[in-house]
């Protein structure tokens, strides 16, 4: 999920769930750097093609 | 707001005496009187600092702070995850810079994120940081003091009396215990790899010194000295490492020596307004922010000073 739109939102108007779904983002891309990919918890907004490429992931089961 | 730099007006009464020279330090002062009393008279005295407040100093702030109100809501008896949930929102809140009305009011729906000039000190990854450092030492081994009144010892901010008038001021993050002994644990982020050079040059260090004297002083505990829990803070994640600093009575018995003798140079700087420079910490820690200035001639420093700083803020 990208979470830049849960960033880029007025914080008052966030949900506990909204909230939530940040921490869970976040520990995804601690658990991706533990397994070694280095720029897991890099929070930059995705380019096109690394949405593209997340899409094709998800049918194959693996972290990106 | 990190208590342990204060922003003052300058010559402030609640830290400066009638004579003008300061009464109450904490660390950062200490270092500056310590460092090099041209700058001390420059940030201090006269109150000159940078235009944007320093990235390091917000982005540090709003951690230590998040940190500390998480062992604070755990040590009430709070469920780890909502706590978690807690801090981030907070977090996020403190991050948004709003709008004001004229009741100094927030006004829903307006405002921005917080837009950091650096490129990792953002404020996504001082989320990223919060879950990340909050994750790795889920199982942590250092649990918080808790006092003989109750209260959990954390969020401590201390004003602690010392010889000739002078008094000790800051703020301690908490107070841990660790393999039975007790301990400061303070949270410091970095841009670098931390290594055990990293570590070493704690000691000697003013901050970790004086935590440890006032954890001794204010608590009554027979505190070892700070743990340092280092953030690396990266662009592709943050990596953490614990580092120790151990202070013995008689180390803690010279830097409070040594402590009170450069307070007293430096106010007896301000009574004679003489503040000469140490030019050999021009370049220390990546070069001194007024170093720029200093080069100039005496004449024209003003001119520069006002261009790059603005005056009546004083970091204490």
């Amino acid at each position: 999920m990208d979470i830049q739109e849960l960033f880029s939102r007025d914080p008052l108007n966030l949900t506990k769930t909204d909230i939530s779904t940040i921490i869970e983002e976040m520990r995804k891309s601690r658990h991706n750097f533990n397994l070694g990919n280095m720029k897991a918890g890099s929070t930059k907004p995705k380019t096109e093609k690394q949405k593209q490429l997340e899409e094709v992931s998800k049918g194959l089961d693996i972290d990106l | 707001m990190d208590p342990n730099n204060i922003i003052a007006s300058p010559r402030d009464p609640k830290f400066f005496d009638v004579t003008g020279a300061q009464f109450s330090w904490n660390s950062t002062s200490i270092k500056l009187a310590e460092e090099c009393l041209y700058k001390y008279n420059l940030k201090v005295l006269q109150g000159w600092a940078p235009n944007n407040k320093n990235v390091h100093l917000k982005f540090g702030g709003w951690y230590a702070s998040a940190l500390e109100s998480f062992h604070h809501y755990v040590a009430k008896g709070m469920d780890r995850e909502e706590a978690i949930i807690e801090v981030i929102t907070t977090l996020m809140e403190e991050t948004w810079e709003y709008e004001y009305d004229d009741n100094d009011q927030v006004i829903p729906e307006s405002g921005t994120p917080w837009q950091s000039d650096h490129n990792t000190k953002t404020r996504e990854n001082l989320i990223r940081t919060v879950v990340w450092y909050l994750d790795q030492f889920k199982d942590d081994p250092t649990a918080t003091v808790i006092l003989s009144d109750g209260s959990p010892a954390v969020e401590h901010t201390f004003l602690l009396p010392a010889d000739d008038g002078i008094v000790f001021s800051g703020h301690l993050d908490r107070l841990v215990t660790y393999t039975g002994k007790i301990f400061v644990q303070d949270q410091k982020t970095t841009g670098s790899t931390i290594t055990p050079r990293y570590f070493e040059g704690f000691s000697p260090d003013t901050q970790m010194s004086l935590y440890t004297f006032a954890g001794k002083a204010i608590f009554n505990e027979p505190v070892k000295g700070v743990i340092i829990d280092a953030a690396q803070i990266a662009v592709g994640f943050t990596r953490f490492e614990r580092g120790f600093t151990f202070r013995s009575d008689d180390q803690l018995d010279e830097w409070y020596d040594h402590t009170l003798a450069h307070i007293g140079r430096a106010r007896r700087a301000t009574l004679d307004n003489h503040f000469p420079m140490t030019r050999t910490s021009c370049s220390n820690y990546g070069g001194c922010e007024f170093h720029h200035i200093c080069s100039r001639a005496p004449s024209v420093r003003e001119q520069f000073l006002k261009a790059d700083f603005v005056k009546g803020k004083a970091w204490l």
